[in-house]
């Protein structure tokens, strides 16, 4: 009979001594985006380190972002840090992306559930 | 990328002459926290996966597949070929006890960001280790040890940390002439015997030394300006190799294969005029 992987439990995951690395937020933020875009049907995303140098720019910078503003408040606000971030991009993309207040309350609430999942990991692990 | 990623490793084995297998995307790998910090990793941790699916599978599940990836840096298969996974920290090793390695010690329930995690392909249930395995276990630690210029003997059992919760690696039914003893009745390998057989088949054991007390201090003064052994060789390397990276490989192959024999460092740092 075959046995799947078995040697990894909640307690195994901990580190006391860590910080968050914006690369490796970047790549968890895409793999979180790849399966929503493996879930609609959508063409399937690159691997994370298969992306080209300015779309990982871009993902890089977007990780920074994230840790830097968890760095700077408390990590109980995903809806904060999703409107932090749709700020960023929306100051990068020179106004064409909408307010944080006008996108449809579906996206926003999308938007507060990923940044959800990248805090709840990261403080599964350690870093927060 | 924050910390330092283990890039060398898959150079580092086949130069030992293991079977080496590369995951995609082990280089930037690593788990929330990124990189080893500086002065990291201080230890080998060895596990077993608990699984008795092919290397294949069980490489997917611990980089992909977990919502807890990457589970370990390494995978041994049974057949003795080498799955390197991350480059950087891991999450395998998780809560424990402080423990103290030649190069540092270990803070509470912070082996993740010190350790590099070795999973060996076994059921744990009183599935035999192949010997091809067994060999290449104690091969991967010594490679580790001679590039990050630790003992032999810096190596521990996920048990040996978090002795209240884990029991890996068992059961100790091993093929070949050696064999470790067992500390309870899952069959956990009593961590003396696996260091006591690290240090046996290693080659850069302390050793005694043939230099005088002037090459002594000198080589001294060189180590504490630069740190560790390896980061020796590098400074020696990149004052007489001019074309250093392409020659980075070759490099490795040689210490690797001369296991950090300090008598051959001592005459490369003597010929390259480091010490005289």
């Amino acid at each position: 009979m075959t046995i799947e992987f078995g040697d990894i439990e909640p307690d195994d995951v901990y580190a006391a001594d860590s910080e968050p690395d914006p690369q490796q937020v970047a790549r968890r933020l895409h793999e979180l985006r790849a399966y929503l875009d493996d879930l609609t049907g959508g063409d399937r995303l690159a691997r994370f380190e298969e992306l080209t140098p300015d779309e990982r720019t871009l993902a890089d910078a977007v990780g920074a972002v994230i840790v830097s503003w968890l760095l700077e408040h408390e990590p109980d606000d995903p809806e904060g840090l999703a409107r932090a971030l749709h700020n960023v991009r929306r100051y990068w993309s020179g106004d064409v992306l909408p307010a944080w207040d006008d996108l449809p309350a579906d996206q926003r609430d999308v938007a507060v559930d990923v940044m959800a999942h990248i805090i709840a990991w990261l403080q599964a692990e350690g870093p927060l | 990328m924050s910390g330092t990623y283990l890039t060398w490793l898959a150079d580092a084995y086949r130069a030992a002459g293991l079977t080496v297998v590369e995951f995609q995307g082990w280089q930037t790998r690593a788990r929330s926290s990124g990189g080893f910090a500086a002065g990291r990793p201080v230890c080998t941790m060895w596990h077993h996966t608990a699984s008795s699916t092919s290397p294949q599978n069980d490489a997917s599940y611990m980089c992909n597949g977990s919502s807890d990836r990457p589970i370990a840096n390494v995978l041994i298969a049974r057949d003795g070929s080498v799955w390197v996974l991350a480059a950087g920290a891991t999450n395998t090793n998780g809560k424990g006890n402080p423990i103290t390695f030649s190069t540092g010690s270990v803070a509470q329930d912070s082996m993740n960001t010190s350790a590099i995690g070795v999973e060996i392909a076994n059921a744990g249930t009183g599935e035999q280790y192949p010997q091809a395995q067994v060999d290449s276990m104690f091969t991967v630690n010594n490679v580790h040890a001679a590039r990050l210029g630790w003992r032999p003997d810096d190596l521990a059992g996920h048990v040996d940390y978090a002795p209240t919760r884990k029991i890996d690696p068992a059961v100790n039914s091993v093929a070949g002439p050696w064999a470790p003893g067992a500390i309870n009745s899952s069959g956990s390998w009593r961590v003396a015997d696996v260091r006591n057989e690290a240090i046996s088949r290693a080659t850069n054991t302390p050793q005694e030394v043939d230099m005088t007390d002037e090459q002594a201090a000198q080589l001294a003064a060189v180590f504490a300006a630069v740190g560790s052994t390896q980061q020796v060789s590098d400074a020696v390397w990149h004052q007489t190799v001019p074309n250093y990276a392409g020659a980075e490989s070759a490099m490795w192959a040689e210490v690797v294969n001369t296991r950090g024999d300090l008598n051959a460092l001592i005459q490369r740092l003597t010929d390259a005029g480091v010490i005289q």
